[in-house]
């Protein structure tokens, strides 16, 4: 993507009127999305990304630079006027890199940039003909599609030098049922980080059906009681909930100042004796996985909770030299725009022993939330919302009438401590995460959970 | 340069076949400081620009961009504007502007603000940053404090006359405190923002950013209960925000707001009326031309609780016989055009908000809401929003309250809202650059 010759002379030149470590990537990122509109494709569009990120580290503090002109003169100049800007100490850097040949684990098949548009608007025919053929209160359907194939170049003072290869590719349906004026939304999606053969894998219908289901039974759901009840949170992008809950509080963006409720808490019991929870960059071809996390450090599977007991926080090199700690190979960002920092790659609550009926039986009166939607957190306090897509009342032990508009609302370690049940039905799912290094895909995943008190806001009046 | 490739793209897509083609160019400066400890921990330093181009090919709009402008990115302009056209099968006819109309000059854009001391910036952050420590003991540290400079321009070029460019400025600086007393922690967020660094106060950012965080230590949650409520100013205009969709007519068109066929109908309570205004002075959203390059002009979406219009495209526009209104938006070169309103507002009442907390004899004032992007469903109308603020006792604030929803359903609450205030007040955590007064309403549920 630029020739090392090149890539060595602009770290230099980062170094050059002060810095201890420098940094340069590269992005060049191809992206197509489409979208379609009761059947009919309304918007597709495509294009390329293209730019060089350079990053100086003196002490604690750092400088972040981004161009997008590759131009050798123009990007000397730029990390030239970086170095100035952090007036650090000069240093005489030598860098001799060390290649690190990409040997990806994610193997991409087919390539979704090789696949012809027509194939992919077939493709979402069938899932919006599943969701519009479902019920004939289905009546609106908008299917998108979007893949990337993001290229990185990596390399830094240290002379680390990596490439990496990152595809993604995700299919969602929103299907909209009307009854008496009345209007409810389902929203089903899948993400992967395979190629395009994750079609030949799953059945796209299956996620139009599911759409349309979740939309005709929100129709008939009354509202949510409000107040505080027990919650059984089901698999999948119910993952949610510990990716709000706590994943960002374990973030070093927020533990490295002080700002998380989990600082200074490693080793101590932070959530029930029955969670065990893990952050894996390296799970295959997965949503949110890659070979180097965005500074080039190989990802790995970080235990992040272990029974209960609070192992390890997801760290970049820069909140790692605040924290004396090293990097987890957790440092993410959306582009070359953003400096990259600690983010979750897949984040998932492992598998109990508990059977996902004894959980429901177990209930005399509480919420079964079987779709999130989704939510946010604020670190510093540990308070955190998230929507309830479609959910159910449990009534003495079993499911019953569907509710609407329910919002989950806590703090990281007041539910931590109340997971009471774990499941044995782990599943995982995909969702955009946001914050200060950009949007980015992140997995989560996770068991059906029994949670002995959430507070529940819904309109039914009280 | 730039017009260069742009003269060159056009020729080549005319050979292609295009009938209309049109390039949308943006470029941006952007510095950003952060300071902690005293000292600048990160300093971000950026120029960059990326290129929108359309075309219509067999009554077809095809688009693609580009962050590299050399000759391989115009092929590959071609190339995808051809293919994404190509499998439309939408049958909206699809225009481009030819740049007729009046074009009001809007020049707000500072010269001066680049060249303002990056070391003054700093000093700034510093300051805040101390005098904020000093403020009061239990504010232990910032977790935000943050200085953003932010120059862009855009250029709107095609083949039916349209050329028109704009440049804009604008500098925030913001401050969020952690507070902690008795095991409690709390943040809050104070800000100020405009187009003159040296214009920007200190003070205000402190004393907001205090006040907010340091009245919500102690905060707990009440019972469930359903009750009057005030809704502050900022709060409300992200609430109102969030719901803008609604007003689109791309979204009308396709059945998926609940304003379809509500022109000329009462949708909200008599009090409400909401302005457009593209060419407000000191606006963070304001422009002379949308995303299209069509004129901008202010007008009233909602007057005294009736719908005047929907917001308009070309595209949209012909497709109800009316003339666009000038609300082509487009998130940035990457995006296509949809809707969205400029500086947008709720005409303020004549009462002060004390009046309206004072007319309460039991209830909540709510100073903001969390999870606007999940927590709410544009098309019911329906939310359930995690909430803080105070309670309210015979017309006086009380405790501060947190860890409480507020459920309702937005369209109920447009008409359910009986007084509004006269503190209009724009906020920049909104969607929109929105404004809004204090709201009460008679009956919300809250729980706890």
């Amino acid at each position: 993507m630029l020739e090392q010759g090149l890539v060595r002379e602009v770290l230099l030149a980062a170094l050059s009127k002060g810095g201890d470590f420098a940094e340069i990537y590269v992005e060049d990122r191809f992206n197509t999305s489409i979208e379609m509109i009761k059947g009919k494709v309304e918007k597709t569009l495509s294009g390329r990304d293209y730019g060089i990120g350079i990053r100086i580290f003196s002490g604690l503090n750092s400088v972040y630079t981004y161009t997008n002109n590759s131009n050798p003169l123009n990007l000397v100049d730029v990390a030239k006027k970086a170095s100035i800007a952090l007036k650090g100490i000069p240093m005489n850097a030598k860098i001799d890199f060390v290649l690190d040949p990409l040997n990806t684990k994610h193997t991409v098949r087919t390539n979704p940039k090789t696949v012809s548009k027509n194939v992919k608007v077939d493709l979402m025919r069938k899932g919006f003909e599943a969701a519009y053929g479902y019920d004939s209160r289905v009546n609106q359907v908008v299917v998108n599609y979007i893949d990337y194939t993001q290229n990185v170049l990596i390399a830094n003072s240290e002379g680390k030098f990596v490439e990496d290869e990152r595809t993604r590719t995700r299919y969602t349906v929103s299907a909209v049922a009307e009854k008496n004026g009345g209007m409810q939304t389902g929203s089903i999606s899948k993400g992967s980080g395979k190629g395009f053969e994750l079609y030949d894998e799953i059945d796209v219908s299956h996620i139009g059906r599911e759409a349309a289901r979740v939309a005709c039974t929100m129709l008939e759901a009354r509202p949510a009681p409000s107040g505080k009840f027990p919650v059984v949170i089901d698999n999948k992008f119910g993952g949610v909930i510990f990716h709000e809950a706590c994943g960002h509080g374990l973030e070093a963006t927020s533990v490295a100042k002080g700002n998380s409720v989990f600082a200074g808490k490693l080793g101590q019991k932070i959530a029930s004796d029955v969670v065990t929870a893990v952050d894996d960059g390296t799970v295959l071809n997965e949503w949110g996985s890659a070979n180097f996390d965005d500074e080039g450090t190989p990802t790995r599977r970080n235990v992040l909770i272990e029974n209960g007991v609070l192992k390890s926080y997801m760290i970049d090199k820069l909140n790692g030299r605040r924290m004396n700690m090293p990097s987890t190979g957790s440092a993410r960002r959306q582009s070359y725009k953003f400096a990259p920092t600690s983010r979750m790659t897949n984040t998932y609550i492992l598998n109990g022993s508990s059977k996902f009926e004894d959980m429901i039986q177990s209930i005399e009166k509480g919420l079964y939330a079987k779709y999130l939607g989704g939510g946010s957190v604020n670190t510093a306090s540990g308070e955190f919302n998230f929507a309830v897509q479609e959910g159910y009342m449990i009534e003495n032990g079993k499911i019953t009438v569907p509710v609407k508009g329910a919002t989950l609302i806590g703090t990281g370690v007041d539910i931590l401590n109340r997971i009471e049940m774990v499941s044995d039905n782990f599943e995982s799912g995909e969702g955009m995460c946001g914050s200060i290094s950009g949007s980015i895909p992140a997995g989560l995943g996770q068991p059906a959970l029994k949670v002995s008190e959430i507070t529940v806001g819904g309109r039914e009046e009280a | 340069m730039i017009r260069g490739q742009i003269h060159k793209l056009f020729e080549k897509g005319k050979n292609k076949g295009f009938t209309s083609q049109e390039v949308y160019y943006q470029e941006s400066k952007k510095l950003a400081i952060s300071v902690f400890d005293g000292q600048v921990d990160k300093f971000t330093l950026s120029e960059d620009g990326g290129m929108s181009y359309r075309v219509i090919y067999d009554g077809k709009m095809g688009y693609a961009y580009s962050e590299r402008f050399d000759d391989e990115a115009i092929d590959m302009l071609l190339e995808e504007a051809f293919g994404n056209a190509e499998v439309i099968e939408s049958e909206d006819e699809v225009f481009l502007h030819d740049g007729s109309g009046v074009y009001t000059k809007i020049d707000d854009f500072n010269p001066e603000l680049s060249k303002q001391s990056i070391d003054d910036k700093i000093k700034f952050l510093v300051d805040v940053e101390s005098d904020l420590k000093a403020y009061d003991s239990r504010i232990k540290r910032l977790s935000y404090n943050n200085y953003v400079e932010v120059e862009s321009s855009r250029l709107i070029i095609n083949t039916e006359g349209l050329d028109v460019e704009d440049k804009g400025n604008y500098c925030l600086a913001y401050a969020m405190p952690v507070v902690q007393s008795d095991g409690d922690t709390r943040t809050g967020l104070g800000y100020d923002i405009g187009n003159d660094f040296y214009a920007l106060s200190s003070e205000k950012i402190i004393t907001d950013a205090a006040k907010e965080s340091l009245g919500m230590l102690g905060a707990e949650s009440i019972a469930s209960t359903t009750c009057p409520v005030v809704v502050k100013n900022e709060a409300f205009a992200q609430l109102f925000s969030a719901y803008m969709g609604i007003f689109s007519a791309d979204r009308v068109q396709k059945d998926i707001s609940a304003l379809k066929g509500k022109i000329g109908q009462m949708i909200a309570s008599e009090t409400i009326t909401l302005i457009e205004d593209p060419h407000m002075i000191g606006a963070m959203a304001s422009s002379s031309f949308d995303s299209e390059g069509v004129p901008t002009a202010p007008k009233r979406i909602i007057e005294n609780g009736v719908l005047k219009t929907y917001l308009y495209n070309l595209k949209t526009a012909h497709k109800d016989g009316v003339k666009s209104t000038g609300n082509a938006s487009k998130g940035s070169y990457k995006g296509t055009i949809g809707t969205a309103p400029s500086n947008i507002y709720i005409e303020p009442g004549k009462v002060p908000v004390e009046e309206l907390i004072g007319s309460i004899e039991e209830g909540v004032f709510i100073v903001g809401f969390q999870g606007l992007h999940a927590g709410l469903d544009s098309i019911s109308g329906d939310f359930s929003l995690q909430c803080h603020g105070f309670e309210v006792k015979n017309g006086k604030l009380g405790k501060p309250v947190s860890q409480i929803t507020v459920s309702g359903n937005f369209f109920e609450m447009l008409n359910a809202i009986d007084t509004i205030a006269d503190d209009l007040n724009f906020s920049i955590m909104a969607n929109d650059f929105m404004g809004a007064p204090s709201i009460r309403i008679n009956k919300m549920a809250i729980s706890g």
